[in-house]
């Protein structure tokens, strides 16, 4: 074989072997590491807090960060725990936090509060506490949260002459209004939608004194009048008085409908506020609460801040979270006006009642929802995830838009389907992968000595040489 | 057998019907990467935007559409009582949001998502040229035992779903202190069954006369590979070439689990920072994918006779 060929190859493989040892990443044990999810503009935020806390600390305090995509992103910390490698500090949903404890996930944080003057924790709202706690410990600390309110569109109520919606409305006054705030076009076709409820459903069934689960988090017991009432006004809204939209669509397009003024009312949460104020017309549009029902409930959505317990820099975590969660980290991070600070100095004042995103709506009525609210999408426990159990209730849904059952039938059989997968999560043994255990590299030893004997003992022939 | 006239028509008007099916959403998404907030679902084709003030007897005065009604747009304006219909010329014109290209590139650093795609990408496709040719190549011209009952089993690969393989291959990155780097997510794309079928198929293609020639001119295995082989298989090698990239250019999963600083996301990756669960921007969220459909639409387009003939090749779709 001619040297050039020879030297184009080891030149090839040095520079190949450059570019890997070039690329190889930093030591993750010498920073501590902090895993969130967001968007891009959320995760520039936290980019920039973290430059400024590393800027400020020693170097063994300097934090790297992690991002996972948001709709995998518990999915992911599970084969992070189960691979030893989870991130030391770790932004979270309250709901997975009993699932992370009861996996041993989660560094109990009381020890830490308890022996830390500086940190107090009534300095947060104390509606968000018991998402932080499992038994009588705290496992995270509140970060922010995030509550259902409903959205009007004023100018459309100012046209029908319709009274604004307040905290005495009912989902009677609410299909009332969308009765008449809906126009159809000379052909009948809706031109503009009275109300979209979707994200209220789960809200809904609470009001109507339903659950998704038991109180112990560990039975579906969604097959109940209240529940079954629930999904039939969400489906009569559509189907029957004509003031929404078919949730059978699918669509996820409502946002884009409200502001372009073809829908009037909408429940969504509080991320959805700047973003309506960018691009709806300035004053058009406010928030009131979700309207009552036998009870008063609302949803939230809280996010709080752990501390992993395979951590191997704990106090630099704790240092991190405390970081986090300070009125500095909070203004930092609340920038965007898409989530309300944890921190009531912050939050009971107007560095988020007049908040700059959103200084025309009503921004107190985000805070007033909270002490009502029960969790939102769903209370999951240990057995089983939300994604189950919404998938399973649009499912429900579903079958009752179809018409091919009424609700308390379609629920029995989200009921039925639920208990099975949690029945299957209490009794199946944890999984041991194949691939990367000892075993795999007995097997894997053995084929290769198995082949290179047979390759000895033959030798590798051209053909036509014998 | 000749075709008749109508019968070619029928079969050209399915196509159309058929490549419909894939050019209309594509469609769809160009369109609304120029759409402006709140016109996206407007159920019209073109991007028209809406003014927020309309000329009355010279004045501009502020306007709040209530109902789109067919042609016009019923009103109320700004200080004056009741409602009014206008046409929709009056306050709606068609004009791109071109800013969504802007800001999707503005939120997202896609040149830094770009030049992370374009490493990995580079060097899988790089890689499995190497490692599908050599195999390849073995399977194809070298005789030692058990050849075809190894390439057999290496083909059955093909037959294990990828995502069975995730964890174990996790936690083997893990354990040689590969996860959150580039290596990370190119190694694991470096060997494929699929490429080195492809290969195999075309090397044996090639006539045995000219190794013969070769070898009596005092060529040993490894410059045939170099010298025979490799120089009279340009297609095949461009077909895998471009199957492999623009694979890798798309590829979401691997990549999301495997990075997690953000300065190391794939485009695929980054554009995911578009979306909220509950929020989507489409016009931005559609810039970002044209955007980042860019490289392999070109690739495609340069290197489409090879795809084809890729897939006449082994009867496989990349």
């Amino acid at each position: 074989m001619p040297a050039r060929i020879i030297g184009t190859l080891i030149g090839a493989l040095v520079l190949t072997a450059a570019l890997f040892f070039y690329l190889l990443g930093d030591d993750p044990s010498q920073f501590v590491n902090f895993s969130t999810w967001g968007t891009a503009t959320e995760i520039a935020s936290f980019q920039r807090l973290i430059d400024h806390y590393n800027a400020t600390r020693s170097p063994r305090h300097r934090v790297r960060l992690s991002h996972g995509e948001q709709i995998q992103y518990t999915e992911r910390l599970i084969v992070q725990a189960a691979a030893g490698n989870l991130p030391d500090v770790m932004h979270l949903d309250r709901k997975d936090l009993p699932l992370f404890v009861s996996r041993g996930m989660c560094e109990d944080l009381t020890p830490y509060m308890e022996r830390d003057s500086s940190f107090h924790i009534t300095d947060y709202l104390p509606a968000l506490l018991p998402g932080c706690k499992v038994g009588t410990q705290f496992y995270a600390v509140p970060h922010n949260f995030s509550t259902l309110v409903l959205y009007y569109n004023k100018s459309h109520f100012d046209a029908e002459g319709i009274a604004y919606p307040d905290s005495t409305w009912t989902w009677d006054d609410l299909l009332r209004a969308a009765r008449r705030l809906t126009r159809r076009d000379a052909q009948g076709t809706i031109a503009r939608y009275g109300c979209m409820m979707t994200l209220a459903v789960q809200t809904l069934i609470a009001q109507n004194d339903g659950r998704v689960l038991n109180a112990t988090l560990d039975s579906c017991i969604v097959a109940s009048p209240g529940a079954a009432g629930a999904v039939q006004f969400i489906v009569d809204l559509s189907e029957k008085y004509g003031v929404s939209w078919s949730m059978l669509s699918q669509n996820i397009q409502w946002d884009d409908m409200f502001a372009g003024g073809r829908l009037s009312m909408i429940a969504n949460g509080r991320w959805a506020a700047p973003w309506y104020m960018r691009t709806m017309q300035p004053g058009s549009i406010d928030a009131a609460p979700l309207p009552r029902g036998k009870l008063r409930r609302g949803g939230a959505v809280n996010h709080i801040m752990a501390v992993a317990s395979q951590s191997t820099k704990k106090d630099e975590a704790w240092q991190f979270v405390k970081y986090l969660v300070s009125e500095e980290g909070q203004r930092m991070l609340n920038d965007d006006g898409a989530n309300i600070p944890a921190l009531r100095s912050l939050v009971y004042s107007d560095a988020f009642l007049r908040h700059h995103t959103t200084p025309t709506m009503n921004n107190s009525v985000f805070l007033e929802e909270l002490p009502h609210s029960v969790v939102w999408p769903f209370e999951q426990g240990i057995y089983v995830t939300h994604f189950v159990l919404q998938t399973q209730l649009e499912l429900a849904i579903r079958r009752v838009l179809l018409g091919q059952m009424t609700a308390m039938q379609s629920l029995r059989i989200m009921q039925d389907n639920v208990n099975g997968v949690i029945q299957s999560h209490r009794t199946a043994p944890d999984a041991v992968p194949f691939f990367g255990s000892v075993l795999s590299y007995v097997c894997g030893a053995c084929a290769a000595g198995l082949f290179l004997f047979l390759v000895r003992r033959r030798g590798v022939r051209l053909p036509g040489r014998g | 057998m000749k075709r008749t006239i109508p019968f070619t028509l029928f079969l050209y008007g399915l196509l159309l019907v058929l490549s419909g099916w894939y050019v209309v959403p594509f469609c769809w998404a160009l369109v609304t990467s120029v759409k402006h907030p709140g016109m996206v679902f407007d159920g019209r084709w073109l991007p028209y935007t809406r003014a927020k003030s309309l000329d009355v007897g010279g004045r501009m005065v502020e306007a709040q559409v209530l109902q789109e009604l067919g042609d016009s747009l019923v009103v109320t304006l700004g200080g004056m009582p009741g409602q009014r219909v206008v046409p929709r010329a009056a306050l709606e014109s068609v004009s791109p949001a071109w800013h969504n290209y802007t800001d999707a590139w503005r939120i997202v650093p896609f040149g830094k998502y770009f030049l992370n795609s374009a490493l990995v990408s580079l060097c899988i496709t790089l890689g499995q040229l190497i490692t599908c040719s050599l195999g390849g190549y073995a399977f194809s011209r070298l005789q030692f035992p058990g050849r075809d009952a190894v390439f057999l089993l290496y083909l059955a690969t093909l037959m294990i779903p990828g995502p069975i393989l995730t964890v174990p291959i996790y936690m083997l990155l893990r354990q040689y202190h590969l996860l959150n780097t580039y290596q990370g997510v190119i190694l694991p794309g470096l060997f494929s069954a699929y490429g080195t079928f492809l290969l195999k198929q075309f090397f044996q293609t090639i006539p045995k006369d000219l190794e013969d020639a070769a070898r009596i001119d005092g060529a040993g295995v490894v410059s045939l590979y170099f010298r025979i082989i490799l120089p009279l298989s340009g297609p095949a090698l461009a077909a895998l070439a471009t199957f492999v990239f623009i694979g890798s250019w798309n590829d979401f999963f691997w990549p999301s689990i495997v990075l997690t600083d953000p300065g190391m996301l794939t485009l695929p990756v980054g554009l995911a920072h578009f979306n909220d669960i509950y929020m989507f921007e489409y016009g931005r969220l559609m810039a970002g994918c044209m955007i980042s459909i860019a490289p392999a639409v070109l690739m495609y387009m340069v290197f489409q006779r090879f795809v084809t003939r890729g897939v006449v090749m082994t009867g496989l779709k990349g």
